[in-house]
């Protein structure tokens, strides 16, 4: 009774939330590509390629985020056994694997012209691969259980103990000789980027990152709908709402 | 215009990562309102075959209104 009572009170919050966050995102997103694509200057070394910051950085960001946020999950269900954690694991994963892909992708685009290859073995990029198998194999290893409860334990254990491979990408480049330039936020100290440039990338990073919690709320209110589709809230909500 | 299109001779680099990544939200998007869609319509379709569930919301709404 508590756990319905839980998952609808839940629905009905994401249900509310979900228009202005799409709002916040599109604000956000649209000063974020503006201000990164046409106002911030070309960078003094790598010219207008460094504009591929704007998506590579903020992807990186959200596949380390989106990755700590899942684990903190996988924590609250193994513990208290709470089941809208899980929940929101299933719909962070497929999120998560798409921004580890476009990090990847976005750094060999950047890596091609910048140091003359898509791809190296160092530290980082590998780091930041294992994390996309990370993702997968939590898909993979759910689809392979033969019962629900089963998978879930399962993959929140494989999310715990994968965990230890978020500090190693994000020091990486710091323990280990690596072509991939230093991080780019932790050295604000220093003038490390000039603020037009700064604020899109900031702009994009928040935009990223409300867009997750935006997709993540309407795939858990589709496992909502699909978990209690036998109770009366659902029934009131789909009829009402058609 | 075309200059800023060329990206200093960048161009395919940065503008195939913004490519990449608006095709891949847009394909998460996509799926899960879809998924939205079809699951919403599906349930509606089990209520409607379903003459006491469906009571059960009206008697359930005459409650909420009374």
């Amino acid at each position: 009774m508590q756990r319905l009572l839980a998952l609808k009170n839940f629905y009905a919050f994401a249900k509310a939330l979900s228009p202005w966050l799409l709002l916040t995102w599109v604000a956000l997103l649209a000063y974020g590509v503006i201000g990164g694509l046409v106002w911030a200057p070309a960078d003094y070394q790598q010219g207008e390629a460094f504009r591929i910051i704007y998506v590579h950085v903020p992807s990186a960001f959200l596949s380390l985020g989106i990755y700590t946020a899942m684990a903190m999950m996988a924590a609250i269900h193994l513990i208290w056994r709470v089941k809208l954690a899980t929940i929101w694991i299933a719909a962070s994963v497929p999120i998560g694997a798409s921004f580890t892909f476009l990090a990847l992708l976005t750094g060999a685009l950047w890596g091609k012209p910048m140091w003359g290859t898509w791809w190296v073995w160092d530290a980082r990029l590998t780091s930041e691969l294992v994390l996309l198998f990370l993702y997968l194999g939590y898909i993979a290893l759910h689809r392979a259980m033969p019962r629900p409860d089963m998978a879930e334990r399962a993959g929140s254990l494989l999310i715990l103990i994968g965990v230890v491979n978020v500090p190693i990408v994000h020091f990486s480049v710091t323990w280990w000789y690596t072509l991939h330039q230093g991080p780019t936020l932790s050295r604000f100290a220093k003038p490390a980027m000039a603020p037009e440039m700064l604020m899109p990338l900031l702009a994009m990073i928040a935009a990223f990152g409300v867009f997750y919690v935006w997709l993540a709320l309407l795939c858990a209110r589709n496992a909502c709908l699909a978990r209690e589709s036998t109770s009366t809230w659902v029934q009131e909500e789909v009829i009402n709402n058609a | 215009m075309l200059e800023f299109f060329q990206m200093g001779g960048y161009g395919l680099y940065v503008w195939l990562s913004y490519a990449a990544v608006a095709v891949v939200l847009f394909l998460n998007v996509w799926v899960s309102v879809m998924r939205h869609r079809r699951l919403k319509k599906s349930l509606r379709v089990t209520i409607k075959s379903d003459s006491t569930a469906t009571q059960a919301v009206e008697i359930r709404q005459e409650y909420v209104d009374a």
